[in-house]
């Protein structure tokens, strides 16, 4: 009651003070739903398909960066446990006004195809010939592109033959390329990204002997399920440590916020808080009053950043520039956004809180 | 201690700034049951300090101090005895701003873990007994200032102390105010049993008391 009552004594301070929490919560919910949501896309990229393993390179950082040769494939087809390889090349170019646009470079019976459906035109491989493309949904509305029209991609104009859709924002966003022409496009002569492996048994005992049985023969290659494919690459742990060390940074920085309106509140109330140890409260009444009042900042002012956080996301995925973005809504973000919130009311409430308990009553009597 | 002792203090003595002044210099002195003593002395005479000693606020340096049956020099928690058996008034009513009359009355309860029903009502019951009936829900910047002193003597009241200490608690009031609180002090004291120690400067408020006490230079000159 009296948190409550102080806290609206001074209702512009307290509101800027909630403002100061939601803005650190929302900075975190929306940094971490969007490296999350990267590595989900990433995961998802293969995942619904009937690819049971997905070979990169084992030192590479980012999966565009993950060069295989691919004369790999042929090795890999006469092995008695795979069933079927078919090569992949992811890359990434700019197209105006797009600074970073994602292309696929598939074959005719790439399981990558079974994430998409086609919706306008015809499939890349209806019918046989080069420089042919197709946009996902996003793509084609972010570079105002239909059926027939032509796309510029590394000095080549590609003829877009269709447009496709996928519930992957990532590949909603991209273009689906033959494999040669996304090669070239790619610099990668020979090269591939990365394999989509079918095994002729697929159990779980089964696929672990795969994993470990390609991984010994062939050092340079990292096998992983399609589930966990982001975890082959260093670039998402270094967004979510991105992300860890902006958390770090909100709560200093919304722990101060909150701890100079706290500090304000006590020094205030210097006398109040003395009178009110005269009458008998402890010392430990008195912080908890601090420590309430702190809470309750962060008990308004974590729900309204998780929601701005959210807001955030949606927003930034809205703009041409990031249609590629959308967000990861896990109990992990939630909980982080609340550890936030809260981790910044009590670091905030800390030293206001040692500051109220060293007032004496004495002293607080003869304070004016 | 006989039964009707509430507070013993013998040899009581104070200094300050390392030994240099010497706020009290062997001070005994013995309260009884529902007896109302007026402490007067010049400025610096060390009234304030003998209060704070009285009120579980300060320890001394030496001498003992027995309220009711507890010794307040080597007591660990003094706020429970504050919260349990001391009463204050201040000269200035020291009211929270933010709560209602009731709310502020109720205060002191909190500290010694009190239902929030026997809160509100030991609170309303000390305002209707003081004159507040009409005030409950107010707010301190709702009321006058003799209103507010007698919101802070129900705050005094309201954990049923076996001592109250009223510091110059009519020194902020006009002549009228302060005689209608000095006497509603003293009405509660006769009704309640209460033992009354009240500092003042106002020799007129001072003699209303049952017995005076003239501290100078940290002694008791007369009593």
């Amino acid at each position: 009651m009296l948190a409550f009552r102080n806290l609206l004594r001074r209702r512009i301070r307290t509101l800027l003070t909630v403002t100061g929490v939601a803005i650190g919560v929302s900075i975190v919910v929306a940094l971490s739903a969007i490296a999350r949501g990267f590595r989900t896309q990433v995961n998802d990229l293969f995942s619904s398909g009937r690819a049971h393993l997905i070979l990169s390179r084992k030192d590479a950082a980012d999966p565009i960066l993950s060069y295989l040769p691919e004369s790999l494939l042929g090795e890999l087809r006469a092995r008695d446990e795979i069933a079927a390889v078919e090569p992949v090349v992811l890359g990434a170019t700019q197209v105006p006004p797009l600074a970073v646009f994602i292309f696929f470079g598939t074959t005719r019976d790439s399981p990558f195809l079974e994430q998409i459906r086609v919706v306008e035109g015809e499939g890349l491989f209806a019918t046989p010939g080069t420089d042919r493309v197709c946009l996902g949904a996003r793509a084609a509305r972010n570079l105002g592109r239909e059926v027939g029209d032509t796309l510029p991609l590394g000095g080549r104009e590609l003829t877009v033959v269709g447009l496709f859709e996928s519930a992957t924002p990532l590949i909603d966003a991209g273009a689906l390329l033959s494999l040669g022409d996304a090669q070239e496009l790619a610099g990668l002569e020979q090269k591939i990204t990365s394999a989509l492996v079918q095994l002729r048994d697929s159990n779980r005992d089964a696929l672990v002997r795969a994993e470990q049985e390609l991984e010994a023969d062939y050092p340079e290659i990292e096998a992983t399920p399609p589930s966990e494919w982001a975890a082959a690459f260093d670039e998402f742990d270094l967004a979510e440590q991105t992300a860890t060390v902006f958390t770090i940074l909100a709560i200093c920085i919304g722990g101060i916020s909150v701890m100079n309106t706290m500090l304000m509140s006590v020094f205030e109330r210097t006398r109040e808080i003395g009178i009110l140890q005269a009458i008998g409260w402890s010392r430990w009444m008195v912080v908890r009053q601090v420590l309430a009042e702190a809470l309750l900042v962060a008990t308004v002012g974590t729900p309204l950043g998780i929601a701005l956080g959210v807001g955030i996301v949606e927003l930034i995925g809205s703009f041409q520039q990031f249609s590629w973005v959308a967000g990861h809504y896990d109990t992990t973000v939630f909980l982080q956004g609340i550890a936030v919130g809260f981790g910044m009311g009590v670091v905030g409430s800390i030293y206001p809180a040692w500051r109220a308990v060293g007032i004496t009553p004495i002293e607080a009597l003869r304070y004016e | 201690m006989s039964d009707d002792v509430v507070l013993r203090i013998e040899g009581l003595r104070k200094t300050y700034e390392t030994g240099r002044v010497r706020a009290l210099d062997g001070i005994d002195l013995v309260l009884r049951r529902g007896e109302f003593v007026s402490i007067v002395g010049p400025s610096g005479s060390g009234k304030s300090t003998l209060l704070h000693v009285l009120g579980a606020l300060d320890r001394p340096d030496e001498g003992s101090v027995w309220l009711g049956g507890q010794d307040l020099v080597t007591a660990e928690r003094l706020d429970r005895v504050r919260a349990r058996s001391i009463g204050f008034v201040f000269q200035l009513h020291n009211l929270v701003p933010t709560l209602t009359a009731v709310e502020n009355v109720e205060l002191p309860l909190y500290a010694l873990d009190v239902s929030r029903a026997e809160r509100r009502r030991r609170a309303e019951e000390l305002l209707v007994a003081v004159g507040l009936s009409e005030r409950l829900h107010h707010r301190p910047s709702q009321m006058s200032g003799g209103q507010r002193q007698r919101v802070a003597i129900a705050r005094a009241l309201v954990n049923q102390p076996e001592l109250v200490l009223a510091d110059e608690p009519t020194g902020d009031l006009d002549q009228e105010t302060g005689r209608h609180v000095l006497e509603l002090l003293e009405r509660l004291r006769e009704e309640r049993g209460l033992t009354l120690v009240l500092v003042t400067h106002d020799m007129a408020v001072a003699e209303r008391a049952d017995r005076t006490i003239r501290l100078i230079d940290g002694r008791i000159a007369s009593s």
